[in-house]
């Protein structure tokens, strides 16, 4: 890795200086400002964690600060691949030694609050981080107020596993263990929530495991929404893999869950109707990461509008807020949107803050589900600031009954992207 | 950024800089070969694609391409020479590549931009 970015700097001098190489410049050192200005980042997930390394390696001057709460992050992308038995734990678990290599000061510590006028971030135990800039990029909390009964404890008892960590494979265990022709019940969130076809291609590796040790094994889904993410996609799936096993009621017929009683281990619908289940997979309605609302970054939504051409907060000076904790238009709530996101705005801090050269704005998402372990399918689009809001243009998604030799080489290209992508985001290879 | 018209490199330079690739010129080289061969051939075919504009718009290629590193799944694209890279975006564009996500890349991307990501990968 090292080696790679000390040749990618190489190449950038050799390209920003142009035929000046040839009238012998090439090693004069680029002119720092006296006083680098810092950048301090909240949330080392893959929008926080790529903008501390694409600030670092382009604008090495810049103080890069990156705070998080835990000493390693396990992507919420690929977790539903570890319940369904295709990867382990530690291959979705990453740390910062690279990127600290790179130079990013990493800091482990739970960011509590904001002084946007003094330009000071407040971690839980005392300490204060100055900033010129500040990048939120918090992620996802659950609204413990939005299901009656459910919170935190309860979390403990029927897990939402949408942060991935010790709640996947709590999850994991529980679903497991599950007694033979047990019920697993999933609630499904609410738009706009963090990874739209995410419970759907949960539910379906869960299946993918029932099939090889709970044939009889049954799955519920309650749905707060009337229609969901290659809907169509995931019901071909359903049918083809696991047939009988999967029922989906939409929120317009019973879906939408109010109330859970883990001591009963059951969930109730508007209806009143009460199911019971042997697990619940409860995936609450959800805000942006806490510490948007302590800084005063979000609207009544519970999320964080921002400017489309930058992703910089359109409520506080000198912040800009990354992926999930975003409103960005059009774009879904993603991994690779949050990558993509903190690409762009690290071009736009580096310009004010270097000078260095501006660019047009794009975005870009794809998002990859695997059904079965040879069976995945995708959609993506690109995005660009369009009358104020990001707004997606052009677009694939898969289609119904395409070949299997196709759904294998997109297993094969989703797990090449995963690999790319933490590469990028960690600099673990 | 103002938009720039692409405007085709002649051929004796396209043939000039195949023949680098094909023959392997650059391989075991020294940096100084290196820069004195791009002084003489290199330099103009990269002046046909802007290099820093090219670097920016990688940086979406390489969410899921990486530059040195074969991964079963999703090809390297780095040090592509730049007639390949440009005439395989272009394929993509056009519909003569079969892949969903790379001709939804292809058709975002004009001349220029394609041009500058050319030059840039060459480089890489």
């Amino acid at each position: 890795m090292t080696i790679s970015i000390g040749r990618r700097r190489f190449n950038r001098a050799l390209g920003a200086s142009g035929l000046a190489v040839a009238a012998g410049t090439l090693g004069a050192p680029l002119p720092l400002r006296a006083e680098a200005a810092r950048v301090v980042i909240v949330g080392g997930g893959p929008g926080g964690a790529t903008m501390a390394r694409f600030l670092k390696q382009d604008a090495p001057e810049l103080g890069v600060t990156l705070v998080e709460a835990n000493p390693v992050h396990t992507t919420c992308f690929y977790s539903n691949l570890y319940l369904g038995g295709l990867v382990d734990f530690e291959d979705i678990t990453h740390g910062y030694d690279q990127l600290a290599e790179l130079g990013v000061e990493v800091v482990q510590g739970r960011a509590v609050g904001v002084d946007a006028e003094s330009r000071i971030l407040e971690l839980e135990d005392g300490t204060t981080l100055d900033y010129d800039k500040l990048v939120l990029a918090p992620g996802i909390a659950m609204r413990w107020d939005a299901i009656d009964g459910y919170d935190e404890a309860a979390a403990e008892i029927m897990p939402h596993a949408f942060q991935a960590g010790p709640q996947t494979r709590l999850l994991k265990e529980q679903f497991m263990g599950m007694r033979e022709g047990g019920t697993f019940l999933m609630v499904a969130p609410p738009n706009p929530y963090r990874c739209p076809p995410g419970p759907y291609e949960r539910v379906s590796l869960v299946a993918h495991q029932f099939t090889q040790h709970n044939p009889t094994a049954k799955i519920l889904i309650l749905d707060a929404k009337p229609s969901f993410s290659k809907q169509a996609l995931f019901e071909e799936a359903w049918r083809t893999h696991y047939p009988g096993m999967i029922e989906w009621v939409p929120g317009d017929f019973g879906g939408k869950v109010v109330a859970v009683d883990t001591d009963a281990m059951t969930v109730t619908n508007e209806d009143g109707e009460v199911f019971e289940a042997d697990v619940i997979n409860c995936i609450p309605p959800q805000q942006a990461g806490l510490v948007a609302a302590a800084a005063g970054a979000t609207d009544e939504s519970g999320w964080c509008p921002v400017e489309p051409d930058s992703m910089a907060s359109t409520i506080l000076p000198d912040v800009v807020v990354l992926g999930d904790a975003s409103l960005a238009g059009d774009m879904p709530k993603s991994g690779f949107s949050a990558n993509s996101q903190a690409k762009v705005a690290a071009m736009v801090l580096r310009h004010e803050l270097t000078g260095s050269r501006l660019f047009p704005v794009r975005y870009r998402n794809t998002c990859w589900s695997s059904t079965a372990p040879e069976d995945t399918v995708k959609i993506g689009a690109n995005y660009e600031p369009r009358d104020g809001r990001i707004t997606s243009f052009d677009g694939f998604v898969s289609e119904v009954g395409e070949s299997d030799e196709l759904r294998r080489e997109q297993r094969l290209e989703a797990d090449a992207w995963y690999a790319s992508i933490i590469a990028e985001t960690f600099g673990t290879s | 950024m103002p938009a720039r018209p692409f405007v085709p490199r002649p051929f004796v330079e396209n043939v000039a800089a195949e023949a680098i690739v094909r023959r392997g010129w650059l391989k075991g080289r020294t940096l100084a070969l290196a820069l004195l061969l791009g002084a003489t051939t290199a330099l103009p075919n990269a002046a046909a694609g802007d290099v820093e504009y090219g670097a920016y718009l990688a940086q979406d290629c390489s969410s899921c391409h990486r530059n040195n590193e074969d991964i079963a799944g999703i090809p390297p694209i780095a040090g592509l020479p730049t007639d390949y890279f440009i005439s395989a975006l272009t394929a993509y564009k056009e519909g003569e590549r079969d892949h969903s996500t790379m001709r939804m890349i292809a058709r975002s991307l004009d001349d220029e931009q394609v041009a500058a990501l050319a030059a840039y990968y060459a480089r890489e």
